[in-house]
């Protein structure tokens, strides 16, 4: 019964903020006094053709009215303009770019596989890494790998990703040969392509986070291990390695989990700085592009699909508390 | 009769510290040996020396045998049959010494799987007998640690100490943490199990009415030194090392005399120096911790304050001070600059930052006064020296530490003294030397004191008068010789019965008789 409650609780909650996020995000953009209809009005821009455009984008009506029909559009989907020149953008309509003629969503999608692919991958690695890494070091504390891995984990932290980016792209990519320079292989054309692009690229933001998380691991697992039930644990006569591995990590995973949720929304909102390095057309990219050409319905699109994924992470994080913590839920 | 263990010249070193020194003893199978002594003293130590627990910096020499075989210097692989096979070990705060995140069947059948061949069903069913056998209702396997109460988790955490089949149990402060009545149902489990399954027990606790309790013999540890090994009624009885007699000396009883007016008098006035009418305090919506409680404390009275935890005991004290503001009811004569008040932990009550000089003088300077000279002279009433206004907390000791935290309490020359459980983490020599003080100072300057004490033994010691705490409500007050002498409410004799006393021959007698009655 309080798991439901608990449940439900959250999921609200998300969706509350989901809210305010949509106003914010709607507000800023199109509150600016960059006008899209003057934008895309062409030249010469007549009083009549802005007026016409208007129209058509729907920016000739109240603001409270364009966020109205802004969300309308993100549940029912939502036509601009009227006969045979109308263009119909489906649900979930996060705009539509005039620009590029094609709804926002359509632009995502085809861009959102590439960046999932990013980060999920990379995510994998860096966990792996820096909870692996983290753990070791806090066992063997002040040995020499700890000291090594801690003095790589400093390094990992305070270089920029761009940089890591472009050594790696100069070492392994011109220098050894090994990995292709930049660009992105679907999966389903060749997915040994899709492997062959995306290596580098995830090896590069894994050793930024693992970094980030071999840290934090580690100062967990210290603290964990001098609590009493560590000493129980021992005292009962289990292996270290399951003292450690069970009784320890499941402890130390709790504020991991909570950093790593934040973490993996924010990427798959659009790496922004390693796709441009590494030439990959994801979300970063295409926000990118759409600041460069002042294309707001695409700028408020994607920064609303970003804060989704956030608030979806930051949900999934809540939910999954209430698994490993059973102090959460009851 | 052979030895089950046998501890010789066992000496652990950290660094250059000595924290054991060449201690020896020997416990014979089925018996129950006690390992007294005071914070430092080594006794955690030399237990956590014979599971081979202690962490890498230690140096551990000479021998201790389990039936025969050597474990200093033993293989890991050897030491980890022994842990929780042949050896089981209860810890003092049962709140944390389980996993909060794995359920308490979960963590038993764990003890089970190490030492065991057993399917995941006969271990399932083994959990059960096991909880059945400390008397713990069958849900308890399928609980969360913070789902139970501090009994049950201990019930539990001797479940899993016993479930092996132990031939020795070593129980290191296994009821300090809990209160009286439930460490009495402890203690009574503790014999009952042992006896029947003839499991020898090494108790460390620093509480000589638990040795009195439960012990057979009874080994004197101090500075890391075995000072005194004897039977336990020899050793109350005619205790040999001067600090034995020190030890027992300081250890607060329940005498139940009528104390002479003369001896605490000063100026006990009619004048109150605070009156508390039907405070109600709630906590949320739900929890209410205070539920009309009446109580005045006169000028140079001592009013103790007792019962267990959640009694709401701590809440009346903070609502008197006006750290937490009271749903309804009055606190009248008494101003908030002229209240002083103790707390408990003097590790955390003091800002490590400060030179504790600092500390005492900073309530002279937020209302304005000069503290010119007044510091020395607070240290010096408290029975320190002014040079140690420059010292930082970490430089003192607990005792010390406390003592400036009275200094701090009287700076503004306080109606009313709000003393929250200010011995309870102090080792019996302390608290004595403490309450003293304590006591001495209410003669001098006169405030009126409440003191708030789960120890019924502390409070028949300093308190004129005492009030018993109940689910919020005060269930019986009136001069400590009364209430604690002749109690007329049936809680107030419980809590009594449950004290256990420091004398073995007494505590025998004593239980003999609740458990005919049936109090626990």
């Amino acid at each position: 019964m309080t798991a439901v409650r608990f449940v439900g609780g959250r999921i609200v909650g998300a969706l509350v903020v989901l809210l305010i996020v949509s106003v914010g995000t709607y507000a800023v953009f199109y509150l600016l006094p960059a006008d899209p209809a003057q934008l895309s009005c062409g030249k010469p821009c007549t009083p009549q053709r802005l007026a016409d455009a208007r129209a058509f984008m729907g920016v000739d009506v109240p603001w409270w009215q364009q966020y109205l029909d802004f969300l309308g559009g993100l549940f029912a989907g939502r036509t601009f303009g009227s006969g045979p020149a109308a263009v119909h953008c489906g649900a979930p309509c996060f705009g539509y770019s005039f620009r590029l003629d094609a709804p926002v969503s359509t632009l995502i999608a085809d861009r959102f596989a590439v960046t999932f692919s990013l980060a999920t991958g990379a995510a994998v690695l860096w966990l792996l890494l820096g909870v692996g890494a983290g753990v070791l070091s806090a066992v063997r504390r002040g040995s020499a790998w700890d000291r090594g891995a801690m003095t790589f984990a400093v390094a990992g932290v305070s270089a920029p990703s761009y940089l890591v980016g472009l050594l790696g792209i100069l070492l392994f990519g011109f220098t050894l040969d090994m990995v292709p320079v930049g660009g992105y292989t679907p999966f389903v054309d060749s997915p040994l392509d899709w492997l062959w692009h995306l290596v580098l690229p995830w090896c590069v933001l894994a050793f930024l986070f693992a970094a980030v998380y071999a840290r934090l691991t580690r100062g967990q697992m210290l603290e964990v291990l001098g609590e009493d039930y560590i000493r129980t644990a021992r005292a009962k006569g289990l292996r270290e390695r399951r003292v450690v591995g069970r009784h320890g990590l499941r402890n130390v995973l709790i504020p991991v989990v909570t950093v790593f949720g934040l973490d993996l929304g924010q990427l798959l909102g659009g790496a922004v700085i390693t796709e441009r390095v590494f030439s990959l057309p994801g979300l970063g990219s295409l926000l990118l592009e759409a600041v460069g050409n002042v294309d707001l319905p695409v700028i408020v699109g994607v920064t609303l699909f970003s804060a989704v994924l956030i608030i979806l992470a930051n949900l999934a994080v809540d939910l999954l508390y209430g698994v490993i913590d059973p102090r959460v839920t009851h | 009769m052979g030895q089950l263990l046998a501890v010789e010249g066992l000496t652990v070193a950290f660094g250059a510290h000595e924290a054991v020194r060449d201690v020896a003893f020997a416990l014979r199978p089925g018996r129950v040996l006690a390992l007294v002594g005071e914070s430092g003293s080594g006794k955690s130590v030399t237990a956590m020396s014979i599971l081979g627990l202690l962490p890498p910096s230690a140096r551990v020499t000479g021998s201790v045998r389990l039936d025969g075989e050597e474990l200093i210097g033993a293989k890991p692989a050897r030491l980890r049959q022994i842990r929780g096979g042949t050896i089981g070990t209860v810890f003092q705060e049962p709140m944390s010494a389980l996993n909060p995140v794995f359920t308490v069947g979960n963590q038993i059948a764990e003890a089970l799987h190490a030492h065991r061949t057993l399917s995941r069903a006969q271990a399932r069913q083994r959990v059960r007998e096991l909880l059945a056998e400390m008397d713990l209702p069958e849900r308890v396997a399928g609980a969360y640690p913070h789902q139970l109460s501090g009994g049950q988790l201990q019930r539990a955490t001797i479940a899993m100490a016993l479930s092996c089949g132990p031939a020795l149990l070593i129980a290191d402060e296994p009821t300090t943490a809990l209160d009286v009545t439930v460490q009495a149902g402890i203690l009574d489990l503790l014999r009952d199990v042992c006896a029947r399954t003839h499991t020898a027990v090494l108790l460390i606790t620093h509480d000589m009415g638990v040795v009195a309790d439960l012990a057979d013999d009874v080994v004197v540890l101090t500075e890391g030194r075995a000072v005194e090994r004897a039977p336990v009624h020899d050793l109350f009885a005619t205790p040999e090392h001067g600090y034995t007699r020190a030890l027992l000396e300081a250890v607060p009883r329940l005498e139940v005399a009528p104390r002479e007016p003369a001896e605490n008098a000063g100026p006990v006035d009619t004048a109150m120096a605070v009156e508390v009418t039907d405070l109600v305090v709630s906590y949320g919506r739900k929890v209410r911790a205070v539920d009309g409680v009446s109580l005045h404390i006169g000028h140079g009275e001592i009013l103790g304050l007792v019962g267990e935890s959640g009694s709401g005991k701590s809440t009346v004290a903070r609502a008197i001070a006006g750290l937490v503001r009271p749903d309804s009811g009055a606190v009248r004569g008494l101003s908030r600059a002229r209240t002083g008040i103790v707390f408990q932990d003097h590790t955390s009550s003091l800002n490590p930052r400060y030179p504790v000089g600092d500390s005492i003088a900073e309530p002279l300077r937020i209302h304005g006064k000069s503290d010119k000279g007044r510091v020395a002279q607070l240290l010096e009433s408290v029975g320190l020296r002014p040079e140690h206004a420059r010292r930082y907390p970490g430089e003192l000791s607990g005792g010390q530490r406390q003592r400036v935290a009275i200094a701090r309490a009287l700076a503004l020359d306080p109606v009313l003294l709000i003393a929250d459980e200010p011995t309870s983490a102090l080792d019996v020599s302390v608290q004595a030397r403490i309450l003293d003080l304590l006591a001495d100072l209410q003669r001098r300057i006169g405030f009126g004191c409440l003191f708030v004490s789960h120890d019924l033994a502390v409070v028949a010691r300093i308190a004129d008068r005492v009030a018993v705490m109940r689910a919020g409500e005060v269930v019986e007050a009136g001069p400590t010789a009364r209430v604690l002498g002749a109690p007329r409410e049936p809680y107030t004799r419980r809590l009594i019965a449950a004290s256990p006393v420091p004398d073995p021959v007494e505590q025998r007698r004593r239980r003999r008789e609740a458990g005919s009655v049936g109090v626990a």
